[in-house]
């Protein structure tokens, strides 16, 4: 009988053998490509000179000089350490500055995320039923919208002479009951000039934390929803109260994800960029007194135009983040 | 030593459908009372009820004089030992233990002594310092207990704590439980579905059934007195076998097609009866034939070492029947033929609502 077109043998392009590796390779090649490679060529960029758009054969090497020049250590006299001059002197260096700013809006924007959101997410598991969906809905909307669109309606809001806020306070300050103003020591009468430097960071935080802490919400939702509701009784059996219950239940019970969400916070606080800087315009504010870490990366490779030093500045992040997440693994990770 | 007492207890979730209606029951001073009926027959409502998990739409739970009914759980002088044991994972078991009195603001030291006392009794005392995640489920049940117990409450609830544990560590915490009722004289409600926990615990059984008591009674009471079929049924193992009776002419009662019997109770209440009953313990067999029996046929046998279960149909009978026999001597095999009676007296007559007839 003569082998039909079906079952002759079909012809092996591919052995046996390689075939499993040529599968999975689409990923380690993607991976090389656009994670591995950049990775390891920014630890390369961070110890030349180069400003990005020459060719590499002009790369002029600086060993370390690049990390020296970033941390910008020379002439901090250390034996005033515990003076205020001496830390004037350490916020007016770029990288330092731009680390602290990080730092404040990180903390002002982050810690409040939580201690809102935890409760907040109690409130809305407890309370709510059929309407939970919707309403976590509403604070998770923040969160999926743009930057750029949240910032415009902020700024609408913020604006000094036509802005809701400030005719809000000057219209509570300015209340009078028989010629007698009883809040004006308390809120303004004049419109506040929300541009001014000392405003700038507060603003940038205020938006921050606006816009996670529907995300956080949702994570902590999520986890009060794994809590046996048989704790509970079993608490209220033994005669706690509800923020008994809370304390000795809620949050030990909360833990680990209370060390997931702050881990996360902890990293997109240190890597924030977008916020501030669209607020900002991209400057930083007047004096860069909202200009974050990525920011200050973002100009010195940008403006201006070395990309070893803005390499550098992304690796000492990264230090500063990894030292961060270590000192959050030790305090906050559940134990056993 | 606290009585308790309901009163006309009702509960809806809605206001129209009640899942526990118009329930009167008294429970004595230190009695070990069972509540024992199928899913979702109402029994673990009324014991969160009783515990104030579950607002009482209806009615009073009086503990003695004092009626509970507005009483925080807490406030009720009451200890629950949940069926999944609700330990707090991310305390050790002394926290564990020590919980519902640090909530009532004893001092750390007394705290510690009553916690080391129970844990002696329950001999858990070697692991004060562990985690639940690292008991085992004997163990943890008797952490439950424990918990349960070092609060030295009025009155102690159970909800099916022994349904997570293995048959064998289910009779040993059985036995245990009993010992420690002795042991502590308080009043204790148990609700299970397990009608052989129901019988070996209980001094008193409440054998619920859609939101209502069928009956209370002592064990021995439900098994030989039993009010109506249901209970009949619901308690012995294998079930009661219940026929259905007609005819009653000249003091014979037809049972299907089988054959007729004389009417086992005096007249005139026998004029009502609608089916007998039979405990598969009661069972009598004959030989084929003989006068006042029912003539059946084996269909399957199950030995069990000491007794052997035979299943036997009769004719017009769509149930068979069960008949559990002690030490015969006498080997049967499917297909013989037989005689079916009961033992004189044993016999239990219904009525057309089910109701015992005596």
């Amino acid at each position: 009988m003569q082998p039909t077109e079906r079952n002759r043998p079909r012809k092996r392009w591919l052995s046996k053998k390689w075939a499993p590796y040529v599968f999975v390779s689409p990923f380690f090649i993607l991976f090389a490509i656009f994670g591995l490679f950049p990775l390891l060529f920014s630890v390369y960029v961070s110890l030349f000179r180069w400003d990005g758009v020459s060719p590499l054969s002009q790369m002029k090497w600086e060993g370390f000089g690049n990390y020296l020049y970033v941390l910008e250590l020379e002439g901090l006299d250390f034996r005033t350490v515990f003076t205020q001059a001496f830390w004037q002197d350490v916020y007016s260096r770029d990288f330092w500055r731009s680390l602290y700013n990080t730092l404040w809006i990180g903390v002002v924007a982050g810690l409040p995320q939580h201690l809102i959101a935890i409760p907040l997410a109690v409130f809305i598991h407890t309370q709510f039923r059929r309407a939970r969906n919707g309403i976590l809905a509403i604070y998770f909307l923040p969160f999926i919208t743009q930057t750029v669109a949240i910032v415009l309606v902020f700024q609408a809001l913020f604006s000094a002479k036509f802005g809701v806020i400030n005719s809000l306070l000057t219209g509570i300050g300015q209340w009078e009951v028989a010629g007698f103003a009883p809040f004006s020591l308390m809120f303004p009468t004049e419109p506040v000039d929300w541009a001014r430097p000392q405003k700038t960071p507060w603003i940038v935080a205020f938006v921050v934390w606006w816009r996670y802490v529907g995300w956080n919400t949702v994570l902590y939702l999520a986890a009060l929803q794994t809590i046996p509701k048989d704790l509970y009784e079993a608490a209220r059996v033994d005669g706690a109260s509800p923020w008994r219950q809370f304390v000795h239940i809620t949050l030990p019970q909360l833990r680990p994800m209370i060390f997931f969400a702050v881990t996360l916070t902890l990293i997109g606080n240190l890597q924030l960029f977008e916020e501030p800087y669209v607020l900002t315009a991209g400057t930083g504010g007047i004096g860069q007194v909202a200009e974050t870490s990525a920011m200050y990366m973002l100009r010195v490779a940008m403006t201006d135009g070395d990309f070893g030093t803005a390499s550098a500045v992304a690796w000492l992040l990264f230090m500063f983040v990894a030292l961060l997440t270590w000192m959050n693994n030790r305090v906050l990770k559940p134990k056993d | 030593m606290t009585p308790l007492s309901l009163k006309k207890i009702g509960k809806s979730y809605d206001g129209r459908n009640y899942v526990i209606r118009d329930l009167n029951l008294e429970i004595r001073a230190g009695e070990f009372m069972v509540f024992v009926g199928p899913s979702g027959c109402g029994k673990t409502t009324l014991l969160r009820m009783i515990a104030g998990l579950e607002e009482i739409s209806e009615g009073e739970v009086a503990f003695g004089d004092s009626v509970v009914n507005e009483l925080d759980p807490g406030e009720r002088g009451a200890a629950m030992v949940f069926q999944s044991y609700a330990l707090y994972p991310h305390m050790t078991v002394a926290e564990n233990l020590g919980f519902g009195l640090k909530m009532s603001g004893v001092a750390k030291a007394e705290r510690e002594r009553a916690v080391n006392d129970v844990a002696k009794v329950l001999q858990i005392d070697h692991m004060l310092s562990s985690k639940p995640k690292s008991l085992s489920g004997g163990q943890r049940q008797r952490v439950a207990i424990g918990r349960a117990i070092v609060r030295n409450p009025k009155v102690f609830l159970f909800d099916e704590p022994l349904s997570n544990l293995d048959a064998a560590l289910r009779v040993q915490m059985r036995i245990e439980l009993a010992r420690l009722h002795k042991q502590l004289g308080t009043t204790m409600i148990y609700v299970t579905h397990d009608q052989v926990e129901a019988m070996t615990l209980g001094q008193r059984i409440a054998v619920f059934n859609r939101g209502r008591i069928e009956q209370v009674g002592t064990p021995l009471e439900l098994y030989e007195r039993p009010e109506n079929r249901f209970v009949a049924q619901f308690i012995g193992s294998p079930k009661m076998n219940v026929l259905a009776a007609s005819g009653n002419e000249a003091g014979r009662l037809k049972i299907h097609s089988a054959g007729t019997i004389p009417v086992p109770i005096a007249q005139p209440a026998s004029s009502a009866i609608a089916a007998i009953g039979i405990r598969p313990e009661d069972v009598v067999l004959h030989e084929a034939g003989t006068p006042d029996t029912l003539a059946a046929s084996v269909t399957m046998i199950e030995h069990l070492g000491d007794a052997t279960v035979l299943y036997l149909e009769i004719d017009g009978a769509d149930q068979p029947v069960t008949a559990k026999l002690h030490g015969s001597n006498k080997q049967y095999s499917p297909g013989d033929t037989v005689g079916l009676a009961c033992v004189d007296g044993k016999m239990h007559c219904f009525n057309a609502e089910g109701a015992a007839i005596r």
